[in-house]
């Protein structure tokens, strides 16, 4: 059995064209300005809640929409067998942040549970799995850098296993402003054709675009 | 085929107790170590937190580490020192449990910010124990826990590791208690899990620390049958209504562990003492058909350990089935869930096998594990 990577979508910021990011997936590469209003209408999606989300929550939810476009997950998979393990460095520290603005000033101590749900790491996987009803294994690793290695071993192993058909794998990071996501859609398959493979090192070139 | 995965070592340090053994003690003897604080703005709140001046005296203070760097390095030398083979750390890895680390410094402009990134804080701990393998951190709200001893047994399996230190601890700090008091979800008594009057969850903070390996050290070791997860799908910070996705967690860890539902003779649930989560937690155990085995909760005693829960509950299961006498879930005086569980109200003998272990979460996840006797 083989693993492949059936799609994928890539955010990044530009690297010459501050305020831009270039969004890279398995058809099509643009770039667009930095704004989640500009992305929002890029992804064609109708979704109100998404003006509820923090900022990493907006940036998995949009990348999920690129990766699985056009695409009927639900006609080939059931809900529990589609898994998710995704990955970042600072966890949900962007949105900490945000929060402790509200409990900082002690005359004016408002914690708000608007934003105070948001600040655990594993929240945009939560949102991603509400967005496209994902219910299988789960999972949300921090690594200081892009953990290919990581990912791919854990993924193939829940694939091994039968405790995924399928699975959303990636990194959804955000802070200072920017978002650097790799979203990858794993299938497995008899015999490889024209099709990315899941390999560690497939994974890690496609961080790199 | 899977290898089978024991544990050899364990240690749990909370506000109750500073080893495994003396929490278990305490926790047969119903007591319990949450305690009403005063907070100039939100009031009279209920934790279990260490005291301010306790030491975790660890054996190599040279460096200044902070408090949960210094409460799960002091857990860790515990497990290691009561671990009867010799560990060699090339062959060892490390695996984090944590939501919120160092949080408690976040507006400390003093604190060297990159230490509030949970992989650099656990890259500091194994630093300390000589480790230079790179270590693994699970960070999944309430199910952290559970699903480090997931990703450890996974480890094993792969055989690049002799032996995994899987290890977890959060601490109470005004920002998680602020944000858990803007929720309206802290009880405003110690918590009471599954009782008809309970109010809500009451905070904790701690350190459960295991040593897992595929070759047992004796034949007491207890067996981790599996480790099984899954995702509501439904809302963030609410449990699903029907328990539908706890459920699938707990018929895959049962079919993974080729166990019946007949043959679970206790259940550790995360019952965190909501409404909402007791209740959603007694529909998942009818839905597999477990729910007539005796079942507790001990958030009650130590108060939600958040990412560190996972691991201290299924340290204190895996004692009270070799030592086969039940835990029992302090507070619980009358049904108050629709379907009637077997709630454990004193501590007594019973022969255990096969134990069941259960984590839900915000961001919708839950996680189901099994522990075998392997006699």
């Amino acid at each position: 059995m083989t693993y492949i990577i059936s799609r994928f979508c890539r955010i990044a910021a530009h690297e010459t064209q501050t305020e831009t990011l270039r969004i890279t997936t398995n058809s099509e590469t643009f770039i667009l300005k930095n704004e989640f209003s500009d992305l929002y209408r890029s992804a064609s999606m109708e979704y109100p809640k998404f003006f509820k989300m923090d900022s990493i929550s907006k940036c998995g939810i949009l990348a999920s929409e690129y990766l699985l476009k056009g695409i009927d997950i639900k006609g080939k998979y059931s809900d529990t067998e589609i898994g998710i393990v995704l990955s970042n460095a600072t966890g949900s520290l962007d949105t900490d942040l945000e929060f402790q603005k509200t409990i900082n000033n002690k005359t004016s101590f408002f914690p708000s549970p608007a934003i105070f749900v948001y600040t655990l790491s594993n929240i945009v996987m939560g949102e991603i799995c509400i967005k496209h009803k994902i219910k299988g294994e789960n999972m949300f690793f921090l690594s200081e850098t892009f953990p290919s290695d990581l990912l791919q071993e854990y993924v193939a192993d829940l694939f091994q296993t039968n405790k995924v058909q399928s699975a959303i794998v990636g990194w959804v990071e955000y802070s200072t402003g920017k978002p650097d996501v790799l979203l990858l859609f794993v299938e497995k398959t008899e015999t490889l054709t024209t099709e990315l493979e899941f390999t560690s090192s497939q994974i890690a070139s496609l961080y790199a675009l | 085929m899977k290898k089978p995965v024991y544990i050899l070592a364990d240690s749990i340090v909370t506000p109750l107790g500073n080893t495994t053994e003396e929490n278990m003690e305490k926790l047969y003897n119903l007591e319990c170590s949450i305690k009403s604080e005063t907070h100039p703005q939100m009031g009279t709140v209920f934790a279990s937190t260490f005291n301010p001046d306790k030491h975790f005296s660890i054996e190599n203070p040279s460096e200044t580490f902070t408090k949960i760097e210094r409460l799960f390095i002091y857990s860790i030398e515990q497990a290691i020192d009561s671990l009867n083979v010799p560990l060699e750390q090339s062959k060892v890895l490390f695996v984090f449990a944590s939501t919120k680390g160092n949080i408690e410094f976040l507006s400390d402009p003093t604190f060297d910010s990159n230490r509030l990134r949970i992989g650099i804080m656990a890259k500091y701990i194994a630093a300390y124990f000589g480790n230079k393998n790179n270590s693994v951190v699970v960070s999944n709200a309430c199910i952290s826990g559970l699903q480090a001893i997931q990703y450890g047994c996974h480890a094993l399996q792969s055989e690049k590791y002799s032996h995994v230190i899987v290890t977890g601890a959060d601490c109470v700090s005004e920002f998680v208690l602020s944000g858990f008091h803007s929720f309206h979800a802290l009880s405003s008594f110690p918590s009471t899990p599954f009782d008809k009057n309970r109010a809500g969850v009451s905070l904790g903070e701690g350190c459960g620390t295991l040593i897992l390996s595929c070759t047992p050290t004796t034949e007491n070791n207890i067996e981790i049958r599996s480790v099984v997860s899954s995702n509501d799908a439904n809302h963030l910070s609410g449990p699903s209504r029907t328990g539908e996705g706890l459920a699938s967690a707990i018929q895959g860890a049962m079919n993974d562990a080729q166990v019946d539902y007949k043959e679970i003779d206790v259940i550790s649930a995360h019952g965190t003492a909501t409404i909402y989560n007791d209740e959603m937690e007694s529909l998942a155990f009818k839905t597999t058909g477990v729910s007539n085995a005796p079942v507790y909760s001990i958030k009650g005693n130590l108060g939600h350990c958040l990412g560190a829960s996972g691991i201290i509950e299924t340290i204190v299961l895996a004692n009270s089935m070799l030592a086969d006498t039940l835990v029992p879930s302090i507070g619980f005086k009358e049904t108050g869930t629709s379907v009637t569980l077997n709630v454990v109200t004193k501590s007594m003998h019973k022969h255990m096998r096969v134990g069941l272990k259960t984590a839900s979460g915000f961001g919708g996840g839950n996680t189901a594990l099994i522990l075998k006797k392997q006699k």
